[in-house]
Formats: structure tokens, C-alpha cells, sequence
């Protein structure tokens, strides 16, 4: 990926390789985790590394989060924060299959419900945040709790089956576009990388490292830095509908009474991928690396059959590290 | 007096990756003595001072304090052996009494260990400030006083650690003239006492009344070493940046248009301005003048819609202007450079392009909102080498450069989006002497190409130096707009004081 | 002959309490029973209902059946239950939603002479349920599933499935709620306990979340290639185990998947030979069990158990359509 904003520091001497690895440190030493762990658990199991396991078992199971940590990584890049895209998911899930069950839409109208939805409940989140100056915090801590509710409400506490009613839901996510690689895996391939461009070359990716390196000196630049901000939570927001699009036709059904939880496994995702939590710096790679990092430790240890419980402690401690390494990175490059 | 050494650094070196922060620089202080450390930025003064204070290991050389070689590896050790530092932002808890800030993480507890007590604590910090005359009410709200009062709670703080060395860095950069008086004569108390004070600031003129030596620093080298008596300021000045610089200075060959292109009409806000109105002409520089807290930031806020005004007009060029929020400004051509660069004007953390661009981003973008990055880059280059902004290159990120040079990025910025009126809100805040200059160039030159500027100052040299008319503000009234061959110090110093019976000034 | 002393005693101790109003009626007259549920439209709380409804059919009473809109209101609850004490009516059956709140109410309707029986869920009476009873005053007892029996009878049925041999994985839906546990304990006690050659691995996809449970059983196709089969404790885990099947290919029982209750996916795929069967709770068993307590008692006098077992049934594709499991499986 070019990456215009965060483009060569030209420290003395140096070669562009060490230089590189110097200005990239964050997301070469997650990948570099990232390897060395999918590694360890080869060793241990060979049969972890099996295109079966990989496609189906973990790159399938980084689809759901992955979508949504890539408009969180928006959002927490602006400084801010949404707690809303788990219940979010479920809340589209539910209108999606409610709306295209009623309405008899084809795939096509679904996902572009899905889309749409989605990204009305960020601007909701938006608005709030920037024309009631809400912190995004409590904002969408309000609007995760609705969207809860909301979800339940809608569904009448009951899953809304899509298999029969919509032909071809499942392929979705399940079918195969291209030979033996999940639709789903591919849809996240391919909003991460429109996720990135929209993040380093567009108005709108500017905006967002603008605002989270310094929104006032960006309002008083001239920026309608409300408006933008509504629009990143939209963002965030569209891809959150994406991912409850991939969700229901990975479940063939819409789950009301799932997603609470989803948002710290997204948010996890974005930190361990180097973002700071303190906005202005991050990348959407770093999120995928994150993401991928955390399916392929649950997937590991699942396959490794370890006592499930210690799952939870080793990605937490995971994240633990991550941000640490994050932190004596910066501490030892002089930014703290 | 006593005289002998509290602390001498000899041979210290630092080195940051890329960098010599410190070479074999030297440095000593000794009991009742006031040791000013001059420099531009990043000859090293900073690194020196967290050195001293245990922020940063040296990398080389020896530290003796009271005859004794240290080291000093962390902030609590430098506490420990009896130096402090209070640095140029303050470090207190708003929320908290002058007392609690005094005495935080030793506070007096009623026997068993659990509860404070708080009597105890408050008797301590009455004899501490008597101690030190300052007048401050122990019980007080250290949010609610004066940034000059919170310095006091500060280096009341640093005396409760009865050390012998304080460090203070910038301590007048936010105070009145009468604050600084005040401050001195604390500053003369603790040298009575016998405390040695380092003493790191960029008023040159302060150093004559408070210090006993001066040590100067550039580019991370140890320069030489002054006795204050029979120095001049010149003198520190040339040491500081290799060459003379002239002082007090006016504007010559001068041309300035009849067109009044910002007309400015009883403007009001909610705390402070009142009834504010001038007008601004083509080409013209237009400083402003007051005491701190005289609203002239105020001003430029409301101007440009930062913040709400309840009264008043702005005309640009004989229309109105409805001027909601900055956005509104910014398309009518005004841009605003804050006092505060770093909070209100830069990205720090993003390069030189990307700040250069800010205000004029859809310019740099196609129909689909993507980036035209070759030319933007292209226009930054433009910038840089207009402005000779000292920079690698256009993709270094602005914390790396200079404060002169940040400032000339912030300039960069509004010409990249034609503004034509600028408003500058103390332009060389932060700024070494020699790059002082050359804003003071820059700013000549880009009224001489016909923009209408804008300079709020504090330094009364700078505004005599730059300004056609000068605007003095008191209590958020303009008190009198004079024209420069009619200005003098005094002058000034007079409008800027009207009114101004019911200013609270310390003690 | 404990019990019949027990009887005597309690017909003794509630005409003191109930004064006038007997608990002995006469067989023609029509008793009028009010139900207060934890819900009314959804198709769990009809199947209750309609249980109840004809059991009541059969013993000469009518049933006023009634509850919130959703199980997060518990104070309209409250309300329902304080009209139906208002309205006087021979006998209250109640599914607690406010299990603390409801116990003043419960007190009251008993000082009021009306019996409560307990259906679902019980309220936390004093003492708890050993507790229930004629002399308790807050209600009769509680009818509700066996969840450990259940989970034996998903057991049983495994191991007929996979002849009594080899590893299958249970997936809970909770390890903190006592339903979830129970469930899951009931099924890996009895693998234990009944057949050794069977090897259980247990996980949990906390919240019954079942696009977790659907990664968990991913992860188990490829870690046990010789899986043989797959429990699941509840509906969406039951779902996700299904999708995980149909994604990794795994068809017509080749692996035995058993899951618990039953809505339209569940159904679908039992059709479909994606999942072998399920275990359903009865509904209408609930229903009929906590009408069949309150007629009796309130007729005869006759003091029910303080626990009844509303039964459960495990279900495939061949008998889905017998009307006994028909009438218990929702949408």
C-alpha cells in the first residue's frame, strides 16, 4: 500500500529498507507475530495450516469482525470511538432479513439494505456525537443499548430465516467466485483494500487523520469538521452493514440476540493493528493484521484443543502486549 | 552570601538516534545563585533540563552535586537529591486546593493512615507561603486562579521539597510585566536562602534583572559562559545565534493601499469584548497591543467564528459577511494564526504536505474526492522554498522542525488557500531570535504583495517594529488605535492600562 | 402416608388462612383460572397456552391467559398479576419474570385465598422451592423442564446414534446460567457415567451466540477429523453447528448433530438431513401440567408436587409431524 500521510521521514543515512521498517515498526512487528504464530501452531498440528482450515476455519471466521474493525479503525483514527457495532450488526441483520422476507428482494436489494441501514445507524451515531457534542463514548453507548433493544424488538426475539425465502443468500459468503476462496473472505479482501484507499488518497481519509490529530486546529483551518465527522461514522457505519450482510448469509439466518461483544473484539482488532487510541495514526492493514491475529490464536488453540477458558486469558494478554510493544516503540522514537 | 557549588555537569553528552542532542557540554550552579541557560530552540536546553531532572539518561560525563558525583535515574531520585523543575506547562490538578497541589503524595494522615488530614495540611502550606511571601490562600481552587498564582503554587511545590536546586523553564512566557515582578521577587527570596536557580528563558531583556550568570548553548554545544554584570544583550544575542541581530526597529518604505478591506463594527461576545471596531487596510499591518487577558485573542476568535459574538458586524471589502463558524471565515479569504501552534494551528503528528494542504484540501482533490498527492506535494515544495522553510523534505512531520519554521508551515497554509487577510495571534511565541527575524521579514514581505495583516504581539519591540497603525486593547475595549510614528512604549503601555482599575493583577 | 398426613394438614392450614372459600368445589361448576406469563406472542407462550387450554377443556375450568410484550417489562407484569388478584379468580398460575418483585404480590394473592401454582419459572420464594407448598405463602409449587433429564435423554440419543463409540463435542450456550449448565452437565454426566467408550469434549459459545459456535465446530471438524457427533444446548448453537456442517460439507448425517428446542432453521435442517434431531421442551405440557395442578387442588384438594417435570421429547425427521412434538415445536 502507498501510504501518502504516513510517506518517508528521510532520517540521515539509513537505507530505505531499515528506514521502512523504522517508520513501519507497528505493523512489521504485528505481521511478524502474526507468522510467527501461525508457525508455532503448524508445528504443533499440521493440519492447522490446511487450506481447509485456513479458508473455512480462520480466514472465514475474521470476516464478521474484520468488516467492522475496518469502520471502527475510521472512527478510532478521528479519536473517537463507536460501541455500537455489535449490537449495530444485529439490529441490520434483523432489518435485513425482516426486509427482504417481506419485500421478496433478490441478493442484491439485501445487501444494499444491509449498506444502507448500516450507515443510517452511524450518521444516527454522528449526529449525535457532533450536533448534541455527545463523546462519542457515551454517544454510542446510548446507541448500543437501543440498538439492543431495537434489535430484539423488531425480531420478536425470534431468528429470521433467509434460506428458501432469497435464492442464493448463502453464496453470499459461502459460495466460491473464485475456486476454493470463501465469497466471504473475498468481500473482506476487497473492502479492505477500498477501505484503504478511501483512508490514504480520498478527501474524506484526509478529514479523518485530520480531525483525530487535532480537530480544533482542523475546524479553525476551515474544515467542516462536524460534517466529516457524521460522514466517518457513517463509514463506519456501512461497513458495520456489510458485515451483518456477511453474517446472516454465513448463518442463513439473522441472529437478534447477537453482537453484544463484537465491538471490544473489533476494537481489539484495530489496537493490536498498531492504531492509537489517542486518533491521528493508523492503518487499515494494521486492523486486517489484528483481526487475523486474534482468529488465528482462537482457531490455534481450538485445534490444539486447549481448555477453552484459557482462550480469553491469551487475547487478552495478546492485546495486553500489543499495545505495550506500541507504547515502548513510541517512548524509544521520542513521540511520547 | 555563600558561594559554594551546588552542582556541576562536566563533559555531558546525549544522543538521540540521528541526533546530538548534547556535546560535551558544561554547567555549574552554585548556592544563592540565579543561572540563566539561553539558546535557540534545540540547542539543547531541554534535553539539559531532563537530564537534570531524571527524565533522560546522559550518555556521557559526570553530574556532582554537592561535591558528590550522582546519577540521577529517574524523576524521583532527582526529587530525592533536591533538585526540582517546573516546567513551562504547569503541572497542577485543577480540581484540587493550593495546599492538596503543594503537598500531593505526601499529605498529612490523621493516625491510623486511612484519612487525610487535611488542618495539618493546610497549617503547612500557610507557613510555607509566608515563608515564601506569596499571598495565596492555601483553601483555594488551584482551576480558579491566575496561570501567574498557579506558577506560585508551583514553585511553592518546589520549595516543599526543600531542595536546593530549582529548575524553571519559561516561567514568564505567560505572565504580565507585573506578574514577572512579582515573580522575581519571589525568585530574589529563594536566592537569599541560598537555593540556586536555573533559569531557561527567551526574554533576553529579563535576564539583566534576575540572573548572576548566563551559559550559552547552541546546536547541542556549550558556547561560553557569562557574568550577567557588564554583559550586553547583544552580546548573548550573537553568541546564541553566530551573528548580530538589530533591535528596535520600524517599518521603512512602506506601501499601503487606500482600499479598507476588513471593516470590523461594535462586535461583542458573551464574557469579555465589548463594542470592538476598527478596519484594516490593503497591505497594511495592523498590530494589536494589551496585557495579557486584554481580549485581543478574543477578538481573532470572533472574527473568524472560532467562537459566538453577540454583537457586531464584519465587512470584507464592503459586504457583509455572515461568519457562523471558521469554515465561513477560511471562504472569505481569513485566515487565523493561533498563539498556540501546536494545540490550534498543526497536526504534529502528520508531515509538512498534509499540514500545507489542510485548508485547501477539496482544491487538491478530483470530482470523486480522491487526492491529487503529486500536486500537493508539488505546492508544498513551492511553499518551502518560497517561505525557505527549513525542512529534508516535504514528507518530514512537523514535531521535527523548529518552532520558526513550524510557524512558516502555518504561513504556508493560508497562502496555499489565498487568504488575503491573516490574522496573527503572537506571531514569534516559542520562536528563536535569529528566526524571529526572519518572520518579521516574511510578514514585511507579505504585506509589501498587498496581504492585509493582522499581528497580535506581546512584544512591544515586535509591534513598533512591524506595525503601520497599533490597536491596544484593555479589558476587551479597544482604548486607542495609533498610528506608528506617534507610538512609543510608554504610549502604549498607557492605553493598554485604561480602564483597567478592576484588572487583578498578583498580590 | 408421609404425604397423605401432609395433605390433611395443609387442606387444614389453608381453610384456616382462607376462611369462607373452601379449597373444595363442586365438580359443575366451571373454575375460572387466570394465567400470567412471561409472554403472550411468541410461539413458545402460545404452545403454553394452548396446553392449557385444553387441559382445562377436559376439567370443566376456562383460562385467562395474559402477558407482556417483552420479558424486559416486568412492572406491566406486575400490574397483570395484581388485576388477576383484583378479579378473584379460583386459582393463579405465574411465570415469574420479576423473580424478587413478584414474591409481595404471590403473598397477597395467598392472603386473598387464591392458590398460585408456579409455571416456567419460579419467583424466589421463601425458602426456595423445597419450600413450596400449602403452608408456604407465596405458592404451591413450580412446573418446568428437567434440563439435567433432558440433557440425559440428548445422551441416550447420541449414543444410540454413533453405536455407543467415539468422540463427539457438546457445545453449551452458557457456563453462568443454571438452564445452560444443566443441559450441558446432564448430557456429559450420562456420556460418562453410561458409556465409556464415548469421548466428550465440551465448549461453549457463551450467550448461545451462533456465529461463535459455528467457528468453534469449524475448528473441531478439522482438530477430530474422526468426530462422530455434535451436541448443542440450545437453538442458535444448534444453527451455528448446522452452518458449520453445510459449509464444511459434512451432509446426511455423516456426523450426528442433536440440538435443543426447535424454531424455523432447526426445523429446516431436521428436514433437510442437515441435523439429525433435537431435543424440545413441552410447552403445552407446561401449560396443561400447572392447570392440571390448580383444578385438582382447588376440586379435591388434592396438593400437587411442589416440582413437576413437564416432560421433554427428542425429535427427528420421522416423527416432527406426530402431534404431540408438533404441537410443542415453534417457528
Amino acid at each position: 500500500m502507498s501510504d501518502a500521510v504516513k510517506a518517508a521521514t528521510q532520517s540521515e543515512g539509513g537505507s530505505k529498507v531499515s528506514a521502512f521498517i523504522r517508520r513501519e515498526i507497528g505493523r512489521v512487528t504485528a505481521l511478524a507475530s502474526l507468522v510467527v504464530i501461525f508457525v508455532f501452531f503448524t508445528i504443533m498440528r499440521p493440519v492447522f495450516a490446511s487450506w481447509a482450515n485456513v479458508s473455512g476455519g480462520i480466514l472465514m471466521s475474521t470476516t464478521v469482525i474484520g468488516l467492522m474493525a475496518i469502520g471502527v479503525t475510521f472512527v478510532i483514527i478521528t479519536g473517537g470511538i463507536d460501541l455500537s457495532v455489535g449490537t449495530a450488526l444485529a439490529l441490520v441483520s434483523v432489518i435485513v432479513g425482516k426486509t427482504v422476507m417481506a419485500m421478496h428482494l433478490n441478493v442484491w436489494g439485501g445487501i444494499l439494505v444491509g449498506l444502507i441501514v448500516g450507515t443510517v445507524l452511524g450518521s444516527i451515531n454522528g449526529i449525535l456525537i457532533t450536533v448534541l457534542k455527545l463523546p462519542p463514548f457515551i454517544a454510542t453507548l446510548a446507541t448500543m443499548k437501543a440498538a439492543q433493544g431495537l434489535a430484539l424488538i423488531t425480531s420478536d426475539l425470534k431468528p429470521v430465516l433467509f434460506t428458501g425465502g432469497v435464492k442464493g443468500w448463502d453464496s453470499i459468503a459461502q459460495g466460491r467466485f473464485i475456486p476454493n476462496f470463501p465469497n466471504g473472505v473475498l468481500i473482506l479482501a476487497v473492502a479492505a483494500v477500498i477501505a484503504s484507499i478511501i483512508l490514504n488518497k480520498t478527501v474524506l481519509g484526509r478529514y479523518t487523520f485530520a480531525i483525530g490529530s487535532n480537530a480544533e486546529a482542523t475546524r479553525l483551518s476551515g474544515v467542516k469538521v462536524n460534517r466529516w465527522l457524521i460522514a466517518v461514522y457513517a463509514l463506519c457505519g456501512t461497513f458495520v452493514g456489510l458485515a451483518a450482510v456477511v453474517m446472516t448469509s454465513r448463518l442463513g439466518s439473522a441472529q437478534p440476540d447477537l453482537g453484544l461483544g463484537y465491538e471490544l473484539e473489533a476494537i481489539a482488532a484495530v489496537i493490536i493493528g498498531g492504531t492509537s487510541l489517542l486518533g491521528g495514526k493508523g492503518t487499515i492493514s494494521g486492523t486486517i493484521i489484528g483481526a487475523l491475529i486474534m482468529s488465528v490464536l482462537i482457531n490455534g488453540l481450538r485445534i490444539l484443543e486447549l481448555q477453552q477458558e484459557w482462550q480469553y486469558v491469551v487475547v487478552g494478554a495478546v492485546i495486553l502486549l500489543a499495545v505495550y510493544g506500541d507504547n515502548v516503540r513510541r517512548r524509544r522514537a521520542g513521540e511520547v | 552570601m555563600p558561594t559554594a557549588q551546588l552542582l556541576a555537569l562536566t563533559g555531558v553528552s546525549k544522543e538521540f538516534p540521528g541526533v546530538k542532542a548534547l556535546n560535551n557540554v558544561h554547567f555549574d550552579l552554585n548556592e544563592g545563585e540565579v543561572h540563566a541557560i539561553v539558546g535557540e530552540n534545540g540547542a539543547g536546553k531541554s534535553t539539559l533540563m531532563k537530564i537534570l531532572s531524571g527524565i533522560y539518561k546522559k550518555d556521557a560525563g559526570d553530574i556532582t552535586y554537592k561535591g558528590k558525583s550522582v546519577s540521577i535515574p529517574s524523576p524521583l531520585e532527582a526529587q530525592k537529591l533536591g533538585i526540582s523543575i517546573i516546567h513551562q506547562e504547569l503541572n497542577l490538578m485543577p480540581h484540587l486546593t493550593v495546599a492538596e497541589n503543594i503537598f500531593i503524595g505526601r499529605e498529612d494522615r490523621r493516625p491510623g493512615g486511612i484519612f487525610l488530614d487535611n488542618t495539618k495540611l493546610n497549617e503547612a502550606a500557610t507557613t510555607l507561603l509566608k515563608e515564601l511571601e506569596l499571598n495565596l490562600d492555601p483553601t483555594a481552587i488551584v482551576g480558579e486562579l491566575t496561570i501567574a498564582k498557579q506558577q506560585m503554587v508551583e514553585i511553592a511545590k518546589a520549595v516543599s521539597y526543600r531542595g536546593s536546586v530549582i529548575i524553571m523553564d519559561e516561567p514568564t512566557s505567560s505572565l504580565t510585566p507585573a506578574e514577572t515582578d512579582a515573580l522575581f521577587k519571589i525568585i530574589r527570596t529563594l536566592k537569599a536562602s541560598g537555593k540556586g536557580v536555573i533559569y531557561i528563558s527567551h526574554r533576553l531583556e529579563e535576564l539583566a534583572k534576575i540572573t548572576d550568570r548566563i551559559t550559552v548553548l547552541r546546536d547541542g554545544e556549550y558556547v561560553k559562559t557569562l557574568d550577567t554584570a557588564g554583559t550586553q544583550i547583544s552580546e548573548v544575542i550573537s553568541l546564541m545565534v553566530g551573528r548580530t541581530v538589530e533591535q528596535d526597529q520600524r517599518p521603512t518604505n512602506r506601501n499601503i493601499g487606500n482600499e479598507i478591506v476588513l471593516e470590523v463594527q461594535g462586535l461583542s461576545d458573551m464574557h469579555l469584548l465589548k463594542d470592538v471596531s476598527f478596519n484594516l487596510r490593503q497591505g497594511e499591518i495592523l498590530g494589536f497591543a494589551g496585557l495579557m487577558g486584554a481580549g485581543r485573542t478574543e477578538l481573532a476568535r470572533a472574527i473568524i467564528g472560532a467562537d459566538p459574538k453577540t454583537a457586531g458586524k464584519i465587512i470584507l471589502r464592503g459586504k457583509e459577511l455572515k461568519i457562523h463558524q471558521p469554515s465561513d471565515a477560511v471562504d472569505a479569504g481569513i485566515g487565523y494564526l493561533s498563539e498556540d501552534r501546536k494545540r490550534f494551528g498543526l497536526m504534529l503528528t502528520q508531515n509538512v504536505t498534509f499540514n500545507i494542504i489542510l485548508s485547501s484540501i477539496p482544491r487538491f482533490a478530483n470530482k470523486l474526492g480522491f487526492l491529487k498527492m503529486k500536486s500537493a506535494d508539488g505546492i508544498a515544495r513551492d511553499s518551502i522554498a518560497q517561505l525557505r522553510v527549513r525542512t529534508p523534505s516535504e514528507r518530514q512531520y512537523i514535531k521535527n522542525l523548529s518552532g520558526g519554521n513550524q510557524q512558516k508551515v502555518v504561513i504556508a497554509k493560508w497562502l496555499t488557500r489565498n487568504c488575503d487577510v491573516l490574522i496573527f495571534d503572537e506571531p514569534t511565541r516559542g520562536i528563536d531570535v535569529g528566526a524571529k527575524d526572519e518572520i518579521y521579514q516574511l510578514l514585511t514581505k507579505l504585506s509589501n504583495e498587498g496581504k492585509s495583516i493582522i499581528m497580535i504581539s506581546s512584544e512591544l519591540p515586535e509591534v513598533l517594529r512591524l506595525s503601520d497603525r497599533i490597536a491596544v486593547m484593555c479589558n476587551g475595549r479597544l482604548t486607542g488605535v495609533i498610528d506608528n510614528k506617534d507610538a512609543n512604549q510608554e504610549v502604549i503601555i498607557e492605553l493598554a492600562t485604561k480602564f483597567s482599575d478592576d484588572l487583578t493583577t498578583v498580590n | 402416608m408421609k404425604k397423605g398426613l401432609l395433605t390433611v394438614a395443609a387442606v387444614a392450614a389453608l381453610a384456616l388462612v382462607a376462611g369462607t372459600n373452601t379449597p373444595v368445589v363442586a365438580a359443575d361448576k366451571t373454575l375460572k383460572i387466570e394465567l400470567i406469563s412471561k409472554g403472550e406472542t411468541h410461539q413458545f407462550w402460545q404452545a403454553v397456552k394452548l396446553g392449557a387450554e385444553t387441559q382445562a377443556k377436559k376439567m370443566n375450568a376456562t383460562i385467562h391467559f395474559q402477558g407482556p410484550a417483552t420479558e424486559t417489562m416486568i412492572d406491566k407484569q406486575m400490574e397483570m398479576l395484581d388485576a388477576a388478584i383484583a378479579l378473584k379468580p379460583d386459582a393463579i398460575g405465574y411465570a415469574a419474570l420479576g423473580t424478587t418483585q413478584s414474591v409481595s404480590h404471590l403473598q397477597a394473592a395467598n392472603k386473598a385465598g387464591i392458590p398460585v401454582y408456579m409455571f416456567d419459572t419460579a419467583a424466589s420464594c421463601p425458602g426456595g422451592v423445597p419450600a413450596l407448598g400449602p403452608k408456604s405463602d407465596c405458592a404451591l409449587g413450580v412446573a418446568y423442564t428437567d434440563s439435567t433429564g433432558a440433557g440425559q435423554l440428548a445422551a441416550d440419543k447420541m449414543a444410540a446414534l454413533i453405536g455407543n463409540a467415539g468422540k463427539v463435542l457438546m457445545v453449551g450456550h452458557s457456563q453462568t446460567n443454571q438452564t445452560g449448565i444443566d443441559r450441558a452437565n446432564g448430557f456429559i454426566n450420562r456420556i460418562k457415567a453410561k458409556y465409556p467408550r464415548i469421548k466428550v469434549t465440551a465448549v461453549y459459545s457463551e450467550g448461545g451466540d451462533a456465529l461463535k459456535a459455528q467457528d468453534l465446530v469449524a475448528a473441531a471438524l478439522v482438530s477430530t477429523p474422526d468426530l462422530r457427533g455434535v451436541y448443542g444446548t440450545n437453538e442458535g448453537v444448534a444453527i451455528g453447528a448446522g452452518q458449520a456442517f453445510k459449509a464444511a460439507g459434512i451432509r446426511n448425517g455423516k456426523i450426528k448433530l442433536i440440538g435443543f428446542d426447535s424454531g424455523q432453521q432447526q426445523i429446516a435442517n431436521i428436514k433437510s438431513g442437515l441435523q439429525t434431531g433435537a431435543i424440545t421442551q413441552s410447552p403445552m405440557g407446561i401449560g396443561a401440567k400447572t392447570v392440571e395442578a390448580l383444578v385438582n387442588y382447588v376440586r379435591s384438594g388434592t396438593v400437587p408436587k411442589n416440582l413437576i417435570d413437564t416432560g421433554f421429547y427428542y425429535y427427528d425427521k420421522k416423527n416432527i409431524a406426530n402431534p404431540e412434538i408438533a404441537g410443542n415445536l415453534y417457528n
